[in-house]
């Protein structure tokens, strides 16, 4: 195993310090809950594009885009393509970003409140913060996994690098919110990307881009398999480019995808809160064209790192003990990069997680104070109250990280337990979306209906697949998530012509979207 | 055997995986120059902006 040397330790201690000190300073600006939840809609092109890019990719994010790696190779990097098309597509056209900044909301449930009512609000963020922290529940564990594998350290130091992890990052998220988390965000992308182009380039370069392509055909047309010695688990190379014959991708598993990148760029309150925080719905725009290419990087180049981690074990004779598919990347990295070039690799990837860790905790947070707090106080508190109840949100919600973090035991892949904790909310909030902003029949007994009925199949999922722990009858992730976006549509659909038939439900207009006369 | 790297599937995820190496190192240098600005212009314009109530 590579030890860090004093240089790498150095090359950390100067990031980690920088990065709080520029997060801490930020908070002289912020004298209201609009600059903190939404850094009072001065974010600009630039900043925005950092800001989303970097919150949007975390060590979780490197961690299962680098496990899909590891058993599919380069096909693994499907669901980033799918989501490049969709961000450029919206980006392109306006599709929801336009109309949702124009609104001047702070949350996509607050949208909500002005077309279906207040119960249809409160009942959106309920499922949103639902959905929201139980997908952000394993961020906080595989960011510890990836750091003690990388680093060498012993695997007791796992929960002490959890809490230490967060909390930095709950110092300057709580001081300065959305400010210091643009700011933050922005150091971290810089540093983020040197570490990931410097890592990828020594990847390719100590394979050679022929001998990996090559290899791993021949790995997935030999049956090559890795054993995880520990929990006995072994892990086979799909077909490395075609994401259509691997049996852990298939056409099924795409179209689940290709729907579920739409309703990311449209709904998770996370990209979302960039195009909230922009100055205009032009700025948004421009802000998802330019960020449209980052996420096919954001799968294929930890990708790149999970495929040739899977060839070098394979080459090796097999994976050493205690490692599995998910520790196989930062494990083999370790034994990759040189000294110097590990201390930039880290401070990328602590960037990476402290970027996506600030922006969930601010984005969840500001959803229970806006939706589901401030909708119950009958007369409104002081700004000062105000910014202490989203603050102590944002501990809170850690504190929850940690013990869940170290509790919950993951089944499969951990994409897939992503794709369906945000499923549990973005098949619903997308049907109520759409609904709400081009369809002028969507009334509030379909919104409610859509919202049950799409956290059905998710919910189902997780509860099921912890019960039953053989995996052959387990539920398959793409039925639970096509399961919801059917149902969620279906029950906004079929619940607002019941309503409209029946002369009830509320259907409100948006001011400055559609007039009382256009619903009616 | 010959080299797989010119079959259309492994071609594309190359052009993929090389495009997105070359596309990050590009916007270290733009987002880096321009967000570094708008922070700057950012600051400027907060500084700047009437407030009725100051919390701290």
């Amino acid at each position: 195993m590579m030890l860090m040397g004093p240089l790498d330790w150095i090359i950390i201690a100067v990031y980690l310090i920088g990065c709080t000190a520029a997060g801490i300073w930020m908070r002289r600006y912020v004298r209201d809950v609009e600059d903190f939840a939404v850094a009072g809609r001065e974010m600009d092109i630039n900043l925005g594009v950092a800001s989303l890019a970097a919150t949007e990719v975390g060590i979780v994010t490197v961690m299962y885009t680098a496990q899909m790696g590891f058993s599919s190779g380069f096909a693994g990097g499907t669901p980033g393509v799918l989501i490049a098309v969709a961000m450029l597509m919206v980006g392109l056209t306006g599709f929801v970003i336009g109309p949702l900044r124009r609104a001047g909301v702070i949350t996509i449930p607050e949208l909500f409140e002005k077309r279906f009512g207040k119960h249809v609000r409160w009942l959106a963020g309920l499922v949103v913060v639902l959905g929201g922290v139980l997908n952000m529940g394993i961020f906080l564990r595989l960011g510890g996994e990836f750091l003690v594998h990388v680093t060498g350290l012993p695997a007791q130091y796992l929960e002490i690098t959890m809490i230490s992890l967060l909390a930095i990052v709950l110092v300057y998220t709580v001081l300065g919110g959305m400010l210091s988390v643009l700011v933050t965000d922005y150091i971290q992308f810089l540093v983020m990307g040197l570490g990931i182009v410097i890592t990828s380039v020594l990847v390719i370069k100590s394979i050679g881009w022929p001998a990996l392509v090559d290899g791993l055909m021949q790995a997935h047309q030999e049956g090559a398999v890795l054993v995880d010695t520990v929990k006995n688990e072994s892990f086979k190379m799909g077909h490395p480019f075609d994401p259509f014959a691997s049996p852990e991708i298939g056409w099924f598993w795409v179209l689940w995808q290709a729907v579920l990148a739409l309703a990311i760029v449209t709904t998770w309150q996370t990209t979302i809160a960039r195009v909230l925080s922009a100055k205009d719905d032009r700025t948004a725009k421009k802000v998802y064209r330019r960020t449209a290419f980052y996420f096919v990087g954001r799968f294929a180049l930890p990708g790149l790192w999970g495929a040739a981690a899977f060839y070098y074990f394979w080459r090796q004779g097999g994976l050493p003990e205690g490692v599995n598919s998910l520790t196989a990347m930062p494990h083999y990295l370790n034994t990759l990069l040189p000294a110097g070039i590990i201390g930039i690799m880290i401070a990328a990837m602590l960037a990476a997680e402290m970027s996506t860790d600030s922006g969930y905790l601010l984005t969840w947070a500001t959803v229970i104070y806006n939706d589901l707090v401030m909708p119950l106080m009958k007369t409104p508190p002081s700004p000062k109250v105000k910014l202490l109840v989203v603050r102590s949100l944002v501990v809170l919600i850690g504190l929850f990280l940690v013990f869940y973090g170290l509790l919950y035991e993951m089944p499969g892949r951990a994409w897939d337990y992503l794709a369906v904790t945000g499923n549990i909310y973005m098949a619903s909030m997308f049907s109520l979306l759409v609904g709400s902003l081009y369809w002028k029949k969507a009334n509030s007994w379909g919104a409610v209906a859509s919202i049950i009925l799409g956290a059905v199949g998710p919910i189902t999922f997780l509860i099921y697949n912890a019960i039953v722990k053989n995996p052959a009858e387990q539920l398959k992730p793409e039925t639970a998530g096509l399961a919801a976006f059917a149902l969620a549509i279906g029950g906004m659909i079929v619940g607002s012509l019941i309503g409209h038939a029946m002369g009830r439900g509320v259907a409100g207009p948006i001011p400055g979207l559609m007039s009382e006369q256009e619903i009616k | 055997m010959d080299s797989l790297v010119w079959n259309p599937l492994a071609l594309f995820w190359g052009i993929m995986v090389f495009a997105s190496i070359t596309w990050y190192a590009l916007l270290l240098f733009l987002v880096g120059y321009k967000g570094g600005r708008e922070i700057v212009q950012m600051t400027k314009d907060l500084s700047a902006k009437p407030k009725e109530e100051h919390t701290h």
